[in-house]
């Protein structure tokens, strides 16, 4: 029997199944724009077109929406800008980085290659290239970005705003492959900074969160273009847990996804191609759904609900044969998301990743929490970027997932506590609840030297936002 | 976050957007405009905007969106109207997130667009709304 067939043979067994009570697992289903302030009838009405994020968790109402087409468009809208000021590239994060009723400026317009070198092995992308286009546009001069992340909807300038990373021991944040940046100020000015020019302001917009003006060019340490091969299979956790150290050298990059209330994870695995390499079965955007729809079919049954649901995915999954994704590098890093979902994460020091994974698995299940996403577990490598998550130590980044309809805040306020015990540090573009206090304990060495540099560069804090005011104490 | 890869699923064609150079996207286009040739014409800022945001999904049949230029994909959505689109392309449905990630989009843009992927030139809507979103 297909996986499919017999996972939705086991939904057909929960649904039918009549006994009474539940073990608390029960989802609480909500509104996808519940967070928002938002109605139908806002079209009818002929009112102003809202902004949303992707996880429609954030929003606005922007006064004036601008998309320059050019550094000089951009400079002119600066100058004449009204009121808090904040970009957006793709509108991919989860935190409210880009909510303001005042101006809004898309960088849609501002894409594409610039320039490249080929002694070097660097190219320069404006802000607001989108990841999908770096790939294609990169490989056209004979070069490929050295790891991305799982997914490349965003601009490379919302990426590198809010340190985004991908997974492997011996790479850096993308924001640690940044050589040299352009950035328009709020007064109108193009600022270069590198490590030699303008050092101070260039280990300050690695990882600015939008703070320091608009960026319009980065320049990327790559390397030569090359292939991937990716190979997916479904482990016992604790297993890979207990050797994850050489699982994690044994690849160029790895990472699991445990699957809450189960002893069963996915393995991600990717190395370099090698000849003869093949693809072997498809990716299934759709397979998160599918797991959703087997937990709350048999999970509410009380005592013995989530041990259907661990047999029946054992069972699915027993001698399935390992999925393989071969080709160009930036064709099998990211992967097709359609499943729309709520997420947090929290960087903790890579060596207690374990442990705190652990903790986590173990409080979903025993507090029941309707978390039936699979979590991520992904490493990086230290950088010396003044707010990267990875700033000084080796990071374990762990990523909570919530469907879209359920409610997240719930779960989140009891997960997000094990990260604090573990010293975690929050993603920038994902959910969390920290404000200033505690944001500046988890970066003492450079807090106050990155603000000194905001100051600097927009002294009157036009760029700030209510989030960036609660997560910087302005 | 990973999606969870499965041998099982899909008999669609395979053909991941992040295989499409520039110049697919520009074949695609040529294909879409002379296809549609009773389309509006796009302004330049809209066919930038065409290109960054509603390709990278509506050329890929993994998505699960319509594709365009397969007019079966089209039929379920047209008969909801020109402002019924317009609402579900603002606040996201199903797999497309809000906006179809074009913070950039004005009302106006998101109606050609509408109009142009769906091959909807007849669209004739009581409540049409021409309004534009504040620029």
């Amino acid at each position: 029997m297909q996986r499919r067939q017999f996972l939705k043979s086991a939904i057909a067994i929960g649904t039918s199944t009549t006994l009474v009570g539940t073990t608390g697992c029960s989802t609480k289903e909500i509104d996808p724009l519940a967070d928002i302030n938002l109605t139908q009838a806002d079209f009818k009405n002929g009112k102003p077109l809202p902004w949303i994020n992707w996880a429609g968790n954030e929003s606005c109402i922007p006064s004036w929406r601008l998309a320059p087409k050019s550094e000089d468009e951009l400079i002119s809208t600066l100058k004449t800008a009204k009121g808090s000021i904040r970009t957006v590239g793709a509108g991919h994060s989860f935190s409210g980085v880009v909510p303001t009723n005042d101006t809004l400026i898309s960088t849609d317009h501002l894409a594409g290659l610039v320039r490249h070198d080929t002694e070097k092995m660097q190219a320069t992308f404006q802000a607001g290239t989108r990841m999908h286009a770096m790939g294609p546009l990169l490989q056209s001069v004979g070069q490929a970005m050295q790891n991305m992340p799982d997914m490349d909807y965003p601009t490379i300038g919302g990426a590198i705003a809010t340190s985004v990373h991908a997974t492997g021991t011996e790479f850096g944040s993308m924001s640690s492959t940044v050589t040299e940046m352009k950035i328009a100020t709020v007064s109108g000015d193009l600022v270069e900074c590198s490590a030699i020019k303008n050092p101070e302001i260039f280990q300050a917009a690695r990882a600015s969160i939008g703070s320091l003006g608009v960026v319009t060019e980065i320049t990327l340490q790559n390397q030569k273009s090359y292939n991937l091969t990716e190979v997916n299979k479904v482990e016992n956790t604790e297993e890979v847990l207990n050797n994850i150290e050489a699982r994690c050298k044994a690849h160029r990059h790895f990472e699991l996804l445990p699957i809450p209330y189960t002893s069963l994870c996915v393995t991600v695995a990717t190395d370099i191609a090698k000849p003869g390499d093949e693809n072997v079965g498809e990716d299934d955007p759709q397979a998160v759904n599918t797991l959703r729809d087997v937990f709350e079919s048999v999970a509410w049954i009380p005592l013995i609900g989530k041990g259907i649901y661990d047999r029946a995915l054992k069972f699915a999954f027993s001698g399935e044969a390992d999925t393989r994704r071969t080709g160009p590098s930036f064709n099998v890093f990211p992967h097709t998301r359609v499943v729309r979902f709520r997420e947090m994460e929290y960087t903790v020091p890579a060596e207690l990743g374990p442990a705190c994974i652990r903790e986590i698995l173990k409080t979903i299940e025993e507090q029941n929490l309707p978390l039936a996403f699979p979590v991520e577990y992904r490493y990086t490598k230290a950088d010396d970027i003044w707010l990267s998550m990875f700033e000084g130590q080796n990071g374990c980044s762990i990523s909570i997932h919530q469907f879209g309809d359920l409610d997240y805040k719930t779960p989140f306020a009891v997960i997000e506590r094990i990260f604090w015990k573990y010293s975690g540090r929050p993603h920038w573009g994902k959910i969390h609840t920290l404000g200033a206090k505690q944001l500046k304990a988890l970066y003492p060495k450079h807090w106050q030297d990155f603000h000194e540099v905001r100051k600097t560069l927009d002294s009157q804090g036009r760029l700030l936002n209510t989030h960036l005011r609660e997560i910087f104490g302005s | 976050m990973t999606t969870i890869n499965s041998s099982l699923n899909s008999e669609r064609v395979s053909n991941h957007f992040s295989c499409l150079s520039f110049i697919t996207w520009g074949l695609l286009t040529s294909v879409v405009f002379s296809s549609y040739a009773t389309a509006e014409s796009l302004t330049e800022h809209q066919s930038q905007l065409f290109i960054n945001n509603c390709v990278q999904c509506h050329s890929n049949p993994d998505t699960g969106a319509p594709v365009i230029g397969v007019e079966s994909d089209w039929v379920a959505i047209k008969a909801k109207g020109e402002d019924k689109i317009l609402n579900n392309v603002t606040q996201g449905i199903r797999g497309m997130p809000p906006l179809g990630y074009c913070s950039a989009c004005s009302k106006d843009d998101f109606r050609v667009l509408i109009r142009l992927m769906t091959n909807m030139n007849d669209a004739k809507n009581d409540n049409h709304d021409v309004s534009k979103g504040v620029e």
